[in-house]
């Protein structure tokens, strides 16, 4: 088992028709995720790598059962395509573009959390349960199934740590990259409950960057709600403050948000917090058995 | 992107927020012709991101014309503080406080609401009240989507034991600040202080103002702010330029790579192993050659970067385009400083083929490489 998707679930894309839409359709088709559909308005008809084509949501759905979205389109068109899909009852929305206003991204969310929608993003690059389906742009050829679920904050890192991982036979159950802006969807707590939950997840790493307070936040809920044991990465030790590190989010602040801090609190709960990422896969091989072999 | 004082007061004023008339200076002739017209005492304060202006006699009266222009001479002179020089002074006319209040909005990332600050202690220290007496500072946490009306407001103002009149126009400027945010799309709006004189009169007195770079193409004046790029480097205007994440650092180890996770973990293991990045730069996702070339350039010209190393983890952003870039720029700059170059994942097989025809050995594994640029410059 993953979560949240898997070779079964049904996903539409939103904003198929643009350059990115396509070349990562491509590659989830390849993968062997079951794209059913595509929504590019103004495009009604057309087919993309054998993905029709509709010009809304409604039309979509009026042809295919779909479970989940990804959303390819630019940033000011974001707050729309989401609200498309979550007042259609799409109840797993994937944002993968990055500089959607800040404004927009607290709505869309809002908006999720009235209808139960589950949001992942934006910024980010999608999840992937590897060996059965990705939702998203992280590379399928870097994973390898197994039982170490990952959640990030990054995109290319998380690759980083991927491979370390796949390297080494540690392969992974799902990969979630939660996103770089300051407000996102999912986060660290919501991946970990589900990981926890997760009988095919055996271990956990979570990767988190210097700005704001999320990963002192999930060290408490780790204290009360988690078993499974977690090895945590954080980047931005080297910033400076008050200087934006590439993501909306990866700032520090005046009073917080260094990576001495999370650092800090996550070690504070028990976490193995490596100082370099190759630490990771041994990490994980002292804190588990051969279990997370593959 | 923190904007400069007379710019946040532009927005508030468009949002009908109380501002004072005032005019803003390059020179210090000019800054006696804004005392002339504003025929009265007035406030020159220094345009500058950085706070404690007050402390730091960037925040003066001046009774006179004549005074106004020595005040302003010796602003734009100051060499001693980290802002210099400072090339803009904003004059205002000088009122008569009777009452302070601090009163903020952002959106809060921790909450995913917005949160609305309001004290009755405004003008002094806002980060020591909220560190040594919280408590003197309400909060209220709003939704995205509802409306807002200034009601919602009351219990704050009340707190405080504001009643009557103060606490109607309090609240329905709390209310005006919220939907200039919303309308401006900021990530903070704080007054501190907004004001009561002695006459009755209400106004802004100053304002700090931080609008979201990702919404600027549906606000075109706030384009136009210099703060936008005054807070930037020599070469972080260039990468800018360029389309490049770039933030100098001190170090004399330039680093190039794709995603600011890496990129920042980059940083990190340089130093870990005892070296120090020059720079953070992120390419980012799908680089074209152009970009890697463009970024290359901006190190090559920092005569203090002894080495360069490269650390590409290919998702969308192919080799082959990244070697292109890289071996362009190379041949452009033939006495270039050492590099080394880690590349991995898509098409990372002919990026490496074509860097080792110019004979450039590739890595394939990021702490490896870090360790090399390292050897190389010693």
């Amino acid at each position: 088992m993953a979560i949240l998707i898997s070779e079964s679930t049904r996903i539409l894309v939103q904003g198929i028709t643009g350059h990115q839409g396509q070349f990562h359709t491509k590659a989830m088709l390849d993968y062997g995720t079951k794209i059913v559909a595509g929504v590019s308005p103004g495009h009604q008809g057309e087919n993309i790598h054998g993905i029709p084509v509709f010009d809304s949501i409604i039309e979509a759905k009026d042809n295919f059962v779909i479970d989940a979205t990804i959303i390819f389109v630019p940033g000011p068109f974001v707050k729309a395509a989401a609200l498309e899909a979550i007042e259609a009852g799409i109840k797993l929305v994937v944002i993968i573009t990055e500089h959607v206003p800040i404004w927009d991204t607290g709505w869309i969310i809002e908006r999720a959390s009235q209808l139960g929608v589950t949001i992942i993003g934006p910024n980010c690059p999608g999840l992937i349960s590897p060996g059965r389906a990705k939702l998203g742009i992280i590379p399928g050829h870097i994973c390898r199934p197994g039982s170490v679920g990952i959640i990030s904050r990054s995109g290319t890192l998380t690759y980083e740590v991927i491979q370390q991982l796949t390297k080494v036979g540690i392969g992974q159950s799902t990969c979630i990259g939660i996103g770089g802006d300051p407000i996102h969807g999912i986060g660290f707590i919501e991946a970990l409950e589900l990981f926890e939950k997760d009988p095919n997840t055996i271990s956990i790493v979570l990767i988190g960057e210097i700005g704001g307070d999320e990963e002192e936040r999930v060290a408490d809920y780790i204290e009360q709600s988690m078993t499974k044991p977690i090895i945590a990465y954080i980047a931005g030790q080297s910033a400076p403050p008050g200087k934006q590190m590439g993501h909306a989010g990866a700032i520090i602040g005046i009073n917080s948000g260094t990576a001495k801090s999370k650092i800090d609190a996550l070690r504070a709960v028990g976490v193995t917090v490596a100082e370099i990422p190759s630490e990771i896969p041994q990490f994980l091989m002292k804190n588990c058995n051969n279990e997370i072999y593959h | 992107m923190v904007l400069f004082e007379y710019e946040g007061k532009i927005i508030l004023k468009d949002h009908h927020l109380p501002v004072l008339q005032s005019f803003v200076v390059d020179n210090a002739v000019a800054a006696r012709n804004a005392a002339e017209k504003l025929n009265t005492k007035v406030v020159l304060k220094a345009q500058i991101m950085g706070g404690k202006r007050g402390k730091r006699g960037l925040i003066k009266v001046a009774d006179t014309p004549e005074n106004a222009e020595l005040i302003a001479q010796e602003i734009f002179n100051r060499k001693d503080i980290p802002e210099a020089p400072i090339t803009e002074i904003m004059i205002e006319p000088a009122v008569e406080i009777e009452k302070e209040y601090y009163i903020a909005t952002m959106v809060d990332r921790s909450s995913k609401k917005i949160l609305v600050m309001f004290s009755a202690e405004g003008g002094i220290e806002i980060e020591e009240v909220a560190r040594q007496t919280p408590e003197a500072i309400e909060k209220l946490y709003l939704n995205f989507i509802d409306p807002i009306y200034p009601f919602k407001f009351f219990p704050m103002i009340s707190q405080f034991g504001i009643e009557g009149k103060p606490k109607l126009l309090l609240s329905e400027i709390i209310m005006k600040l919220v939907q200039c945010s919303k309308e401006e799309d900021l990530i903070l709006a704080e007054i501190n202080p907004f004001i009561f004189t002695k006459s009755g009169e209400a106004w802004v007195l100053d304002a700090k103002i931080q609008i979201d770079e990702g919404a600027q193409y549906r606000h075109p004046i706030q384009k136009s702010f210099h703060s936008i790029n005054k807070n930037l480097g020599y070469h972080e205007l260039k990468a800018k330029d360029a389309d490049l994440a770039y933030v100098q650092l001190s170090g004399d180890i330039g680093m190039i790579s794709c995603g600011a996770g890496l990129s920042m973990a980059t940083c990190d293991i340089i130093e870990k192993f005892g070296g120090k990045a020059a720079n953070f730069l992120d390419v980012g996702g799908g680089a074209s050659p152009q970009k890697v070339e463009s970024a290359l350039n901006i190190l090559f010209s920092q005569t203090h970067i002894r080495g360069i190393l490269i650390n590409v983890f290919g998702g969308i952003t192919r080799g082959e385009e990244v070697a292109k870039g890289i071996i362009t720029a190379l041949k452009l700059n033939p006495d270039h400083v050492p590099i080394v170059v880690r590349l991995i994942g898509t098409n990372d097989q002919e990026g490496v083929a074509m860097l080792a025809a110019a004979g450039i050995d590739a890595f394939t594994e990021m702490e490896p490489a870090v360790k090399r640029i390292l050897e190389v410059l010693k």
